[in-house]
């Protein structure tokens, strides 16, 4: 069961903020929705949240439509990207209020309103903020306090808009693990929106990439990192780099190396597009083997080594991201010239319109040797 | 004491001070020392008459009541101005601005023309039971007219900047409109809405162009404060009957300046909490 939403479609005026969007959301499932503005992460949000109708498509939960139900009564708890927080209102009173504005007959007695608003409180640790305003909380509280508000309706579907956008980044990173063992211990259906790729690999169960108002992609974190379904979902989540490359009879040539592959049909497929992933760029001992590239920069960023390439052949810069171990064993200089080899290359073959008809991996042979070779730190030890 | 970006706090604040005291401050002073110069019990002869509390009684009583329909209306303005798209909605919002802009006399004398019995709203409406020109009903309305545009322009901006994050939350935990209304927006509302009474009171008690032409000024029942004020110095060269009456109005208008701000204060603390 769960949610089940079907061929979504929103327009705004020429702009297609959602194309014919289909997901399935399992009970108690923890989904992230990941896509760069615009991409319509948000317009599908409000859809589910009953702030805005699409223009064609359907999303039912438990054979229930839920696009029939007024936002009132969808008992969908929303978290909303700056939290929308009642300034007037005490903490307490800001959780109390999806409890207080109920019709008098199912509206709970204060006592039960004052237990529960308390339980949410312990359960968000903020007992002893209760008589606050928001103006005197950090962000990293807001963001509890108008997620302890949403729990209070008792949602079955909870939505996070950008949850951890508008925060520092230490409180980001306690926050984020915060929050997935609190979704382990309430097992409430969560869907959350986030242009932060780290972060939806990290805290979801299932990822969805979107784009240009589309789904690119849907499938585990491990999934969408391993086996990048487009060249979008590539780029974006593995930071892909586009590499020059064709293929003809079976030979896939990239910058004046060819290979015979297999696998990769070709029918309908009128643009080739290969990338390769920063820490599929190795240097190569021998300098003589792979391909010549000029070191641009060397960056150290917390704990990784990015190393910025010129590729012989290739206008824009590459970007090799590689441990600090591998770097210390084979430093290299600004300026010098080393020889790096590419490890996997993912292909993409696309029609005119962009769609994906066929993707492979290949993993180039290392040098003159005819067999597939791992990185060269293997190749020593 | 923080050090600001731009230099100049003694100048500055001097000069404010001198103009404020040269201004405001010394005229006032001036009004409170020729009011004393009657002695407590000449200062009583010329408040505690009949004539006097009446007016005192309508100016106050009127300006209260014009300053809540003046809140009432002018929320209704703004909302209207700030939150719909409509035709002729520049002309509207520019109109608005026209009780500010017209000399208070011309008012008077527009309003007193249209609800004169003879006139074009009046010869209908006295026909009803209804008499504006030259009833306590005709200060009302004067002093509505001349309010509106402060609540108005108070509230404008203060609407435009309120989130539709707040009434769209309100909407997703189960609120229905009138509960959002009443319990998101009015509170935030709130603290402008004070402001917009407390200038509009202030604009109606001190008003005397546009109401001295419609109330007729009848003895006991539509002569308003300052009406009296400027028939003592006009007619009778009163300066000091004048100035008792001026103090009094000047205390009232005071206290309830002070209490209105200490309301405000009140309804907006979750901002000034820290």
């Amino acid at each position: 069961m769960g949610i089940d939403i079907s061929r979504l479609r929103r327009q705004f005026g020429q702009f297609a903020a959602l194309d014919d969007v289909s997901l399935t959301i399992a009970d108690g499932e923890f989904v992230a929705v990941l896509g760069p503005s615009g991409s319509g992460k948000t317009s599908l949000l409000r859809i589910l949240a009953g702030l805005d109708q699409p223009d064609a498509g359907s999303v039912y939960r438990d054979d229930e439509d839920l696009l029939a139900l007024d936002a009132r009564r969808r008992g969908v708890g929303l978290v909303f990207q700056h939290y929308a927080l009642f300034p007037h209102m005490t903490v307490a009173q800001n959780v109390a209020f999806g409890l207080r504005v109920r019709p008098w007959r199912l509206r709970p007695r204060a006592s039960v309103v004052k237990a529960r608003v308390e339980e949410l409180l312990r359960r968000v640790e903020l007992e002893s903020f209760a008589s606050r305003y928001p103006a005197q909380l950090s962000g990293g509280q807001r963001q509890r306090v108008a997620l302890a508000r949403a729990l209070a309706i008792e949602p079955r579907l909870l939505l996070l808009d950008e949850p951890f956008g508008a925060l520092d980044a230490q409180v980001r990173v306690n926050l984020r693990r915060w929050l997935r063992e609190f979704h382990r211990s309430l097992g409430i259906t969560t869907l959350f929106v986030t242009h932060d790729q780290e972060e939806a690999l990290e805290m979801a169960d299932r990822v969805v990439v979107m784009n240009r108002g589309r789904i690119e992609q849907i499938g585990t974190p491990e999934q969408i990192y391993r086996y990048p379904a487009t060249p979008f979902a590539s780029r974006f989540i593995a930071r892909g780099q586009p590499l020059p490359g064709d293929v003809e009879g079976g030979i896939l040539r990239v910058l004046g190396h060819a290979w015979p592959i297999s696998g990769f049909a070709t029918d309908g497929v009128s643009v080739i597009t290969v990338h390769v992933r920063p820490e599929d760029i190795v240097p190569v001992v021998q300098r003589r083997e792979g391909w010549s590239a000029n070191v641009l920069s060397v960056r150290p960023v917390a704990g990784t080594i990015r190393v910025g390439l010129h590729v012989a052949g290739l206008d824009e810069p590459l970007e090799a991201e590689w441990s600090e171990r591998d770097w210390l064993r084979h430093r290299v200089e600004v300026g010098e010239t080393i020889g790096v080899h590419f490890q996997s290359l993912t292909l993409f073959g696309s029609d005119g319109e962009g769609r994906v008809h066929a993707r492979t991996e290949v993993h180039p042979p290392h040098g003159t040797s005819p067999i597939t070779v791992g990185p060269w730190r293997r190749l020593e030890a | 004491m923080r050090r600001h970006v731009l230099s100049g706090f003694r100048l500055s604040t001097g000069y404010t001070l001198a103009v404020l005291g040269s201004c405001v401050l010394l005229p006032l002073a001036a009004l409170l020392w020729t009011a004393c110069e009657l002695g407590p019990s000449g200062w009583w002869a010329q408040i505690g008459t009949r004539r006097v509390l009446a007016s005192l009684r309508l100016s106050f009583g009127a300006a209260l009541l014009a300053a809540t329909i003046d809140v009432l209306l002018g929320l209704l303005v703004a909302w209207v101005l700030v939150r719909y798209r409509f035709a002729l909605r520049r002309v509207c919002d520019a109109l608005v601005d026209l009780p500010f802009a017209l000399p208070t006399a011309v008012a008077g004398i527009a309003l007193t023309a249209l609800y004169a019995p003879n006139g074009w709203l009046g010869s209908r409406l006295v026909p009803l039971g209804i008499e504006v020109a030259y009833t306590r009903l005709g200060v009302l309305l004067a002093m509505v007219f001349v309010g509106l545009p402060f609540v108005v322009r108070t509230l404008q901006p203060v609407l435009e900047n309120l989130e539709s994050d707040l009434e769209e939350a309100a909407y997703t935990l189960g609120a229905s409109s009138p509960q959002r209304f009443i319990r998101v927006v009015l509170p935030l509302l709130l603290p402008t809405l004070l402001t917009g009474y407390a200038l509009a009171l202030a604009r109606a008690i001190g008003e005397y162009g546009s109401v001295v032409f419609i109330s007729g000024n009848r003895l006991f029942r539509t002569e308003i404060a300052p009406y009296l004020i400027v028939l003592k110095i006009d007619s009778q060269y009163d300066y000091r009957g004048a100035a008792a009456l001026g103090a009094v109005m000047l205390a009232a208008s005071l206290v309830l300046l002070v209490a209105m701000a200490l309301l405000q204060r009140w309804t907006h603390r979750w901002a000034i909490a820290r």
